[in-house]
């Protein structure tokens, strides 16, 4: 099974990213910190991680960083409000894989992870 | 000197000759004709006579004794004639004049006749006669006459027009040399007669000179005995004088009547320099400046006057104050006190007076003078209206200013402008009267505001400051100063614009940090949402009903989006992307973008684009997006008119010191705006259209685009019943100059 870390900080948006991804039969992780993902990486080591820019404490853009630190080879997919484009771009000059916007369109999600799990696998 | 009967002469003489040489002409051409004709015709007939009475002299030698009954053969031979087809009466008569034979044609009288005798062995037998009509030569007479007759008139006129003609220019030409000379004549005459006036005058002038002469020779006889003797009254005086004087500081002085100093006291020495001797040698020229000298005759010769009317105090003082030279070359101001010196009998014999220096008195004023010039001078170059009025409010004077802040000149005082009421507006008035007693009752005031009337009924806000003007304790009068706010109102006005403008900037910058914030905010439970509906969505056993009730929430879940969105827009977090293009491209992309729409909806376009508009730097995204909106705009506003019509020029605007920008026009046929509206059209969230059709913030987002541009966006009504909106941009060339706003 492929593994998803999910972190953001609405725990909300953790459920249901967690109900979601499972129902399209991937192993889900969560995290609703940047020290809580850092942890989770080390222990589950996750394929692909889902990461929210804007969070208190730790915010996406460090948090980015510091799992470049850990393993610059997980892809990492940003999630920003539709608004915070700017920011997304900034991800992407820090070494993230891909960005998707808030509200999220959940069928272009799962392409998207889909699409970077075969780029995995291959 | 009349010229005209010698000219109408000359006309008749010539219309005489010229009427008898055409007369000649017309009456001696058709009389020769006739007489011409009649010899040759006479003489035809004479030798055709001639001819026949020789052949009939034949026939009757053949027979002689009985021809005369040979009738028939006669006739016959009478008959037989050349055919001249001329009318003819041919007879054949004999000795006894009894017509033998006849042949005759009908004949018109008169008649002409010509007969040969006919021969019978050398004796006469009897006699040819032919005869003819002269009416044929008459008739051509006649034709020859009327032919003759308009060559003779012609040759009347002409010879006659043409003489006249000269003459009358010749004429006309006399009477012009006539008239110069007349008038040459006339004034060499009135010369003439002046001459001899002068000539008169001088002659009884000369005369009275005489007499004149010879009366004054008399006089002065008797007045040189009189000097005579006033010389020696004076002479004693000025010995009573002289012990008086000696001491004194004031110059005491004797003159005699001609100005001549006959004694002065050795005080001068100190005041102007002379030593006494060297005064009496001076004449008063010398003594005195000529402004002054004048000044002196002037005041004595009325003194003379007065004393021949005698009426006068003989002992009285007359004060004069005159300018002496002093030795040193400089002038002293010097008063006289000076009385008459008269002889025992009471006639005035010279002057005499006392003399104090008073230059220093005098200089003294003169300096107040200039002082007061130079104060005069300031205050009519202060640009400040200065005034004067009494208590009762008519204006004594003003400086030039005053005048010219009120539109009138200095003359109109003297005239109409009399009264301060008529420089302040009516409302005004009665503040201003209570003012006015406040100021003299001794009220200090900082100045008061009040609306102004010009001559040309115009009005302007100006401050004044008054104060009383006092003589001793009472109030006599105010004066004061005005200054005219117009300028400084305008200013004011102008500030306020600006501020308002200013103002609206600022609030869209902080609704746009709001907005930033809030957009945030609420993006994070729509997210939530979203997710949700998508995750329900995605649920199999979901009936239809349910499956379209989630989509509409969808739909709603991305109206907050754009909301958001657009709101994000007023924090301008995005970078720029400045880059050099045409206004005229720009708005050309964005028609059409929409052509399709705009044919749909059946509105019909009509762009000016000015061709030679220069690029210039802007953010080519933003200026579309402003463009876009203002034609969505257009569009909307024109829904459900029956013309549609959207206007869209470019133009060049020319403004002094480098700030020439672009004008873009986007109008349209739609409703227009409201006035109460006007003023809030750029506020965000303000919309005029129905809820859920526009999120009011496209002409905010504009505004704040073309502000971010340094340019200027505003909206007018327009003559189609629709808006107009005017976007201002700087014309920005360089790619380095920076935008006001980064």
């Amino acid at each position: 099974m492929e593994r998803i870390l999910v972190v953001d900080d609405e725990i909300h948006v953790v459920r249901l990213l967690k109900k979601f991804l499972t129902s399209k039969t991937y192993d889900v992780y969560t995290a609703t910190s940047g020290q809580e993902a850092l942890q989770k990486i080390k222990e589950v080591n996750p394929h692909i991680v889902l990461l929210d820019i804007l969070m208190p404490g730790m915010g996406g853009l460090d948090t980015l960083k510091e799992i470049k630190k850990i393993n610059s080879e997980i892809p990492v997919i940003m999630a920003t409000a539709i608004v915070d484009e700017e920011l997304a771009k900034r991800a992407m000059q820090l070494g993230a894989e891909d960005y998707i916007t808030k509200p999220l369109d959940l069928n272009y999600l799962e392409n998207c992870v889909l699409v970077k799990m075969i780029q995995l696998l291959d | 000197m009349q010229p005209m009967p010698k000219y109408k002469n000359i006309t008749g003489v010539i219309t005489w000759l010229v009427a008898i040489v055409t007369a000649m002409v017309i009456i001696i051409s058709p009389l020769a004709f006739f007489f011409h004709s009649y010899q040759n015709l006479s003489a035809m007939m004479e030798t055709e006579a001639e001819i026949n009475a020789e052949r009939l002299t034949h026939i009757i030698s053949s027979n002689p004794d009985y021809w005369e009954f040979e009738d028939i053969r006669l006739t016959e031979y009478l008959q037989n004639r050349p055919k001249s087809g001329i009318a003819e009466r041919r007879r054949i008569v004999n000795k006894k004049n009894i017509i033998v034979s006849e042949d005759a044609d009908a004949l018109h009288s008169p008649l002409i006749m010509r007969s040969a005798e006919i021969m019978d062995s050398g004796v006469v037998a009897g006699r040819l006669e032919i005869y003819r009509s002269l009416r044929p030569l008459l008739k051509q007479t006649g034709l020859v006459f009327l032919l003759i007759l308009p060559l003779g008139l012609g040759i009347f006129f002409i010879l006659r027009i043409l003489p006249i003609n000269s003459l009358m220019l010749a004429e006309t030409a006399l009477i012009n040399t006539n008239k110069d000379m007349e008038t040459i004549n006339n004034l060499l005459h009135g010369k003439i007669l002046e001459c001899r006036r002068i000539e008169e005058e001088l002659y009884k002038l000369n005369e009275e000179l005489e007499a004149r002469v010879a009366e004054r020779t008399l006089q002065l006889s008797t007045e040189i005995d009189e000097h005579k003797q006033t010389e020696e009254a004076l002479r004693n005086s000025e010995k009573k004088y002289r012990l008086l004087t000696e001491k004194m500081f004031d110059i005491v002085f004797v003159m005699n009547l001609d100005l001549r100093t006959t004694y002065v006291s050795p005080s001068i020495k100190a005041q102007l320099g002379f030593t006494p001797e060297e005064r009496l040698a001076q004449d008063v020229h010398e003594q005195i400046t000529p402004e002054s000298l004048a000044v002196v005759l002037d005041v004595l010769a009325k003194e003379q006057e007065l004393e021949q009317q005698g009426d006068v105090d003989p002992e009285r003082n007359i004060a004069i104050e005159v300018e002496y030279y002093h030795k040193d070359g400089s002038t002293r101001w010097v008063e006289n006190i000076m009385s008459w010196l008269r002889d025992d009998r009471g006639v005035a014999i010279g002057i005499h007076g006392v003399a104090r220096d008073i230059t220093e008195r005098r200089q003294a004023e003169t300096a107040l003078q200039k002082s007061e010039k130079k104060y005069r001078e300031l205050v009519d170059f202060l640009p400040i209206s200065l005034y004067e009025m009494d208590i009762q409010g008519n204006i004594i004077s003003g400086n030039p200013e005053i005048f010219r802040t009120f539109g009138y000149v200095q003359d109109d005082l003297k005239h109409d402008l009399n009264s301060f009421r008529m420089l302040i507006s009516a409302q005004d008035l009665g503040r201003a009267i209570e003012n006015m007693k406040g100021i003299i009752t001794g009220e200090k005031t900082e100045g008061t505001e009040y609306t102004g009337i010009r001559k040309d009924g115009s009005t302007f806000p100006f401050l004044n400051i008054a104060g009383p003007i006092m003589s001793g304790d009472k109030p006599v009068g105010l004066r004061g100063a005005i200054i005219d706010l117009s300028k400084q109102k305008q200013a004011e006005r102008e500030l306020q614009n600006v501020r308002e403008m200013l103002l609206q900037s600022e609030k869209l910058a902080a609704i746009g940090r709001l907005s930033a914030g809030v957009a945030h905010e609420i993006l994070n439970p729509v997210n939530i949402i979203s997710m949700e509906l998508q995750i329900l969505q995605d649920m199999e056993s979901l009936s239809p009903d349910v499956q379209e009730e989630l989509n509409v929430c969808m739909g709603q879940i991305s109206r907050i989006v754009t909301i958001t969105e657009n709101l994000k827009m007023f924090s301008r977090v995005q970078g720029k992307k400045m880059i050099v293009a045409n206004i005229n491209n720009v708005i050309d992309y964005v028609l059409g973008l929409h052509a399709t729409q705009l044919k749909i909806e059946e509105i019909k376009t009509e762009v000016h684009y000015r061709p030679d508009l220069p690029e210039i730097v802007m953010d080519r995204e933003k200026i579309e997006e402003v463009i876009l909106n203002m034609i969505s705009n257009a569009m909307a506003s024109m829904e459900g008119k029956e013309k549609k019509i959207l206007r869209i020029t470019t133009d060049k605007e020319i403004l002094p010191g480098d700030r020439d920008q672009l004008v873009i026009m986007i109008a349209d046929t739609g409703t227009g705006i409201k006035s109460e509206d006007m003023s809030k059209i750029f506020d965000p969230f303000y919309t005029t259209k129905e809820p859920g059709k526009g999120t009011g913030l496209g002409l905010s987002i504009s505004y704040g685009i073309i502000h971010d541009h340094d340019g200027l966006i505003h909206v007018e009504n327009n003559e189609w019943g629709g808006a107009s909106f005017y976007i201002k941009l700087p014309i920005k060339t360089d790619m380095n100059e920076k935008l006001s706003q980064e």
